[in-house]
């Protein structure tokens, strides 16, 4: 998927104008909240943190904490669980009421 | 285990002294090692670890020589001694005042046992005591024994296994190359490799000389790592920090998360398969080679470590020649393991392509609990690490 980095290297869903536009797999099924929580710094780039310490790309790791990335995706995770079982749930009622149609349909044709 | 002494002495043969206060003096003798303790450094309680000493020569007062360091006396007795009489060891045991010893004995069945140690001075009986009376329900007893007196220079063992025609008993100098057990607070240990900063030596003749790599104290149940440097002569030199290694140059730092264990796994479900890194541990350093194409591997520490609290992962190594993937040499941290080296990955990096040495961060910052740590190969290539700390 795309994602857009900015000058921080913080990962975004939606690029402003001023964000650099990165490919990755990493982030794969994962929410927006989750993806937002993240650093992605490129290959041969480097981020110097506010204590210093120099890291070196490509790097991926998160700049919340995990555990509420966690939070966020599982949420989201069974949010789609929810529309699968309704999507579900409406198939299957309108394959019922095809079968319903056919078969009123030839029960029609056979009383003719 | 090469030497027990005093903190802040010179003893048993060993060149150097421990200094243990916080503040680090402006200068000092040569071979002084100042740590900076937490913790008062009990009295002998301070312990080095040293892979060519540790292991060394025993010389029995009989003329034979016992090899890696290992007291033994094993003997079997006849039906009559077992019915009338004691058996003594046939040799005299040489041993030091101050240490700490450990016996064992196992019976070939069930039966009653006395097990005494004659202490001697030169050749003269100082004294005699029994150290162990088991009933008839054991086979196998262990203990420790310590001489009572300075001018005891060796011992020998006699033991009594009523009705028993079979018994090995043997005894020898505790601690050689393990931990101190029980472990008082405030120890501190040394663990020695074949390279390092800096080199003392160890003994006051012979120029042995150990290479330190890293200082540690026992605080409450963990040995915490500690700030060390030697004085040379002319300079403190730095050879450990207070950063947690998972390695080390060639330590495998198996009390920081277990063992390194080598294993095959696919790089994802698109991967074309798995195959076992070969794992070689070499002078100071670790060799992992994924020997199949287009399979991947992982290498890693077997117990999850916890991050909390931990801002970076440093790993630093060489790539002898560029590496072919390099899009997949990576070092991961998972919140699990799972079927794939992607699977359940909180974190990682990768290793870049060219040849050379490498010294990079990973950001744990925003990871807490318990995380597994490891690298992760794909295709045919080989990684060297050299040392992975925790800060």
């Amino acid at each position: 998927m795309i994602i857009y980095i900015d000058t921080y290297y913080k990962c975004h869903v939606t690029n402003d104008g001023t964000m650099t536009a990165v490919e990755t797999d990493f982030f794969d099924g994962k929410c927006d909240a989750y993806v937002e929580g993240y650093r992605y710094i490129p290959h041969g780039l480097t981020w110097n943190s506010p204590d210093g310490t120099v890291f070196t790309g490509e790097m991926v790791a998160p700049w919340k904490p995990l555990g509420e990335l966690d939070i966020f995706q599982r949420a989201y995770e069974q949010e789609r669980y929810q529309e699968i079982v309704t999507e579900n749930a409406e198939l299957l009622e309108a394959m019922a009421a095809m079968v319903d149609d056919v078969y009123n349909q030839d029960l029609g044709e056979m009383e003719e | 285990m090469l030497g027990r002494t005093n903190a802040g002495s010179s003893a048993g043969g060993l060149n150097f002294r421990v200094i243990q206060r916080k503040e680090k003096p402006s200068t000092g003798k040569k071979n002084d090692i100042w740590v900076c303790t937490d913790v008062k450094i009990p009295k002998y309680t301070f312990s080095v670890e040293d892979p060519y000493l540790a292991y060394k020569d025993v010389d029995l007062l009989d003329g034979t020589t016992i090899k890696d360091g290992y007291i033994s006396t094993t003997g079997s007795i006849t039906a009559q001694q077992a019915k009338y009489g004691e058996v003594y060891s046939e040799n005299y045991i040489s041993v030091k005042y101050g240490t700490t010893y450990y016996w064992t004995y196992t019976l070939s069945e069930k039966k009653a046992m006395w097990l005494a140690i004659a202490e001697y001075t030169g050749d003269k009986v100082f004294s005699s005591r029994i150290i162990k009376v088991s009933g008839v329900d054991g086979n196998g007893e262990s203990g420790t024994y310590t001489p009572s007196k300075s001018t005891v220079t060796s011992v020998r063992i006699s033991w009594r296994a009523y009705g028993d025609s079979g018994c090995k008993v043997t005894m020898t100098e505790k601690n050689v190359g393990y931990y101190p057990e029980p472990i008082p607070e405030g120890s501190v240990w040394f663990t020695t490799g074949t390279r390092s900063t800096v080199a003392y030596n160890a003994l006051r003749r012979n120029d042995i000389h150990v290479y330190p790599l890293s200082a540690k104290q026992r605080i409450g149940d963990k040995w915490c790592s500690k700030s060390a440097e030697l004085y040379d002569g002319t300079d403190w030199i730095q050879f450990s920090s207070e950063n947690v290694y998972l390695y080390n140059h060639g330590d495998k730092c198996i009390e920081n998360g277990g063992g390194w264990v080598a294993a095959g796994k696919n790089i994802s479900s698109d991967g074309g398969g798995s195959n076992k890194l070969i794992m070689a541990l070499g002078d100071g350093s670790m060799a992992l080679t994924q020997s199949a194409a287009a399979r991947g591997g992982i290498a890693y520490k077997n117990v999850a470590i916890d991050l909390t609290g931990i801002s970076t992962i440093n790993i630093k190594g060489k790539k002898s020649e560029a590496l072919n993937n390099d899009a997949w040499t990576s070092f991961n941290v998972w919140t699990s393991l799972g079927a794939y080296i992607v699977s359940n990955r909180a974190a990682y990096l990768t290793f870049g392509k060219t040849s050379g040495t490498f010294d990079l961060n990973l950001d744990v910052s925003s990871l807490t609990g318990e995380c597994y740590v490891g690298i992760g190969l794909y295709n045919t290539q080989t990684l060297t690490i050299e040392e992975v700390s925790l800060a």
